[in-house]
């Protein structure tokens, strides 16, 4: 277990390094190019060095979620950071708590998120935010949205049962972060929320 | 009778002030003519609305602007921008890294607008270029914020050239050139077709309030759209179209 881990751990670090590279890299050959000029080639590296930094910042917020959330542990093998620098899309960033999935935690970050504008127009207008099943909520000072509903599924003989699923999503600047839980009651997932370091989060997606 | 007095002196007061309202309202009326004729601003638009604006009044009501310097015309330093997002990436400060990225994307993005325009031509099909309407804009996010414009006008015709690096439209742009789905026939009238341009896919449409517009998709996203008002026949704009140097455009946006 203690290798799997250090295993994992390298694989996260060989990719940090490879984004720090890269990053010097191609600023380092934009430069060359616009020295020439070749100014296309310069907006070329330019935007793969943004791509690496995106990275970078997708790298360093996994670092600072916790290790554990509520009782379940960091699947850190499925962290997952993609950078486009498209601008409409942005970098996403995925992490996992739990192996069991009926009852697990997803944390999803994705920044230039287009349902930022509707979400915060939700939450600033009183009116709707007690309305649709859902209801506003804050945490580490940040206002989101929370959602609430009880599925109703079979076990594995067959039965009915009913099983909570929550549903936390927090606008920061145009980020989203979203915080899906399976199987765990609404007071639970409150708690657990806040321990979450919203305030670093939102810091480093400045 | 006390009562009835005052009654009668603020019926009096009431239709004084009525009086002395709409006498304000003339008076800005005119006074706003007297301004317009002189600055050559019209203000028989707003006309409509001086039952609104005339219930502020003079001296608390919000000034119109009647012009300034603008602001400096102050592109970002490319170079300065690599240094300063180099040294705060060094220091783990990684927000102010990507805003000085952005901040050097976006100065080169303008350059690469202004290198194009430079290379358009000054005249097309008997129309000059309108200077004043020149215009590069970016929005330094990268892959898709680059837009250049120019136009050409003399009398009541126009053309339009607009340069779009929209690389993540490019795909859905592509699916419809390549799918041939640029053609519309609406009451035996063709609406829309496809067309090549100097090698390059594209369509061209007529509708009579807008007149010609042609669309024609770079290889890897960039577009290029003219719009042609009052050209008298698509073998017209065609030809205003082919004045453009394509090929040359697609170098300056980095396309093959």
């Amino acid at each position: 277990m203690k290798k799997l881990s250090i295993f994992f751990a390298g694989i996260i670090l060989s990719n940090f390094v490879f984004a720090q590279a890269d990053y010097t890299k191609y600023v380092a050959t934009a430069r060359t190019s616009f020295a020439k000029p070749d100014l296309e080639d310069t907006r070329y590296n330019l935007m793969l060095a943004l791509q690496q930094l995106d990275m970078k910042v997708g790298q360093e917020i996994l670092k600072i979620l916790p290790e554990k959330m509520d009782s379940l542990t960091a699947q850190k093998k499925k962290d997952n950071v993609l950078a486009n620098s498209a601008g409409w899309i942005g970098t996403t960033i995925h992490r996992e708590y739990g192996i069991n999935p009926l009852n697990k935690v997803d944390v999803d970050i994705v920044s230039n998120s287009p349902m930022v504008a509707s979400l915060n127009a939700w939450l600033n207008n009183p009116m709707f935010a007690q309305m649709g099943g859902r209801k506003s909520m804050k945490v580490d000072g940040y206002k989101g949205s929370y959602t609430f509903e009880n599925v109703e599924t079979t076990d594995t003989s067959g039965k009915a049962i009913s099983k909570p699923r929550s549903e936390m999503q927090i606008p920061i600047f145009s980020s989203l972060v979203t915080i899906k839980c399976e199987n765990m009651k609404e007071d639970d997932f409150v708690k657990m929320l806040n321990t979450l370091p919203i305030s670093k989060i939102a810091e480093m997606l400045k | 009778m006390t009562a009835m007095a005052i009654s009668a002196t603020l019926s009096s007061l009431h239709t004084d002030a009525q009086l002395l309202k709409k006498l304000k309202d003339k008076v800005n009326q005119a006074t706003d003519k007297a301004v317009g004729d002189k600055t050559g601003t019209s203000t028989t638009g707003n006309q409509g609305n001086s039952g609104s604006t005339s219930s502020s009044s003079g001296t608390s009501s919000r000034p119109t602007n009647k012009g300034g310097a603008g602001l400096i015309s102050t592109p970002p330093d490319v170079a300065v921008n690599m240094t300063s997002s180099e040294a705060s990436f060094k220091d783990n400060k990684f927000s102010e890294s990507r805003f000085a990225l952005q901040q050097a994307i976006l100065g080169v993005e303008l350059q690469i607008g202004q290198e194009i325009l430079k290379s358009l031509p000054n005249e097309v099909a008997g129309l000059p270029k309108v200077v004043e309407k020149d215009k590069v804009a970016s929005t330094g996010w990268g892959w898709s914020g680059l837009t250049i414009s120019r136009d050409y006008q003399k009398e009541d015709k126009f053309l339009g050239v607009g340069i779009q690096d929209f690389s993540y439209l490019g795909p859905a742009w592509s699916m419809f050139l390549q799918g041939g789905m640029g053609n519309q026939v609406e009451n035996d009238k063709q609406k829309m077709k496809n067309i090549m341009v100097k090698g390059n896919k594209g369509v061209i449409s007529y509708d009579d309030s807008k007149g010609y517009t042609v669309v024609v998709m770079l290889t890897q996203g960039s577009a290029l759209v003219w719009d042609g008002v009052n050209f008298a026949s698509e073998d017209e704009i065609m030809k205003a179209v082919n004045e453009f140097d394509i090929d040359r455009i697609k170098k300056f946006l980095g396309e093959k």
